[in-house]
């Protein structure tokens, strides 16, 4: 599965916390999720997105790479600031 | 500044009422850097236009002579029953407000929120706050020592001067909560505007009944204050950056407080001393 973020009308970034505004809705992001936000201005493959989060976040504790990434683009798909595309 | 129109415009009613004239009056006002010209008419447009004149009075224009501005604002208030007439002026009010907000959208950050303004000095405190938790109440105390800039609407240039919005003060009825009386600011005995009032400081109200005499305060920082004043904006999206512009705001006034208390009396002092203490 791909993926690939929103257009924001706004993206405010203030002492490491991330704030995005899409279709008038205001969303903190964490660190994790604006990485995210930041790698996806085109379509990405899932997959290759979990190789580059864990080359800058480490491996995560408890589950593989690729099912902490999967759970994190879910979440976001589900808030309105990621959509999944083939 | 006051501007009803010198003589009752008498115009053909529509085809529903062929048989009588309907009367307007043109109440003319400028309020969050806008004009507006409110058209009252219907059986009792002259009671509904007399008593808006006192309630809006420190927001009547003179407009400019017998035609208001080009770029007015227009809306529409209709009195038949006087009876009615409690209940219409609040229905004003509420289409004055979205008919203002609409005209500044892309302008001005606007945030629902109370705000007055040192009276020597322009500083002015702005008090965030959903509606039904306490701006009124806080607006009618403060402007007995500050000028009175809204209760409502506060509207923010991006210099961060204020546009203010005098309103009528929109008082719910302890007898029949769904009905607000609008009070006229010169009619409570309120401090007038300053000639160009800025934001000096932001707070967030959190008013809890149940807190006794207690007043807590805590700071924000600039991600929780944005967090905690966006919720309370209007057309935010139509700005040009509108997350940088909150920020640098609240940057620029900061830091931003959230004060939770019960009763206005138990924070007005300390309010003031953000500003300067008031007169």
């Amino acid at each position: 599965m791909k993926v690939q973020r929103r257009d924001a009308t706004d993206v405010l970034t203030r002492d490491g916390e991330t704030a995005v505004l899409i279709e008038g809705t205001v969303l903190r992001l964490s660190e994790l999720s604006a990485a995210v936000y930041s790698l996806t201005a085109h379509a990405v493959d899932v997959s290759r997105l979990a190789g580059e989060l864990e080359r800058r976040f480490g491996a995560p504790a408890g589950c593989s790479a690729l099912e902490a990434t999967e759970a994190a683009v879910a979440e976001l798909v589900r808030r309105g600031v990621l959509d999944a595309v083939q | 500044m006051l501007t009803i129109s010198t003589m009752p415009i008498r115009t053909r009613t529509p085809s529903t009422r062929e048989t009588s004239n309907l009367v307007s009056h043109i109440l003319r006002l400028r309020a969050l850097g806008r004009h507006l010209e409110v058209r009252c008419i219907g059986d009792s447009a002259d009671v509904l236009a007399s008593a808006m004149t006192a309630s809006w009075s420190r927001c009547l224009s003179d407009g400019g002579g017998d035609c208001g501005p080009s770029d007015a604002l227009h809306l529409d208030a209709h009195l038949d029953d006087p009876g009615r007439l409690a209940h219409q002026l609040m229905r004003t009010t509420q289409e004055i407000t979205r008919t203002l907000i609409a005209g500044q959208a892309g302008r001005l950050l606007m945030l629902h929120a109370g705000a007055v303004s040192h009276p020597e000095t322009g500083a002015s405190l702005v008090y965030v706050a959903p509606g039904g938790t306490g701006k009124t109440t806080l607006s009618r105390l403060l402007g007995q020592r500050f000028g009175y800039l809204t209760d409502e609407t506060v509207g923010i240039a991006d210099d961060g001067a204020i546009h203010p919005y005098p309103k009528p003060l929109s008082v719910r009825r302890p007898d029949a909560p769904h009905l607000k009386d609008e009070l006229s600011p010169d009619g409570l005995g309120l401090l007038p505007a300053p000639i160009a009032p800025q934001v000096a400081r932001i707070i967030v109200l959190d008013r809890d009944p149940e807190l006794g005499t207690s007043v807590e305060t805590e700071e924000l920082s600039v991600t929780d204050a944005l967090f905690a004043v966006v919720e309370q904006t209007s057309s935010l999206s139509w700005l040009d950056r509108p997350l940088h512009r909150l920020a640098d705001l609240l940057e620029a006034s900061g830091p931003v407080l959230r004060v939770r208390y019960s009763e206005a009396p138990d924070i007005e002092d300390g309010l003031a001393r953000l500003i300067g203490g008031g007169v």
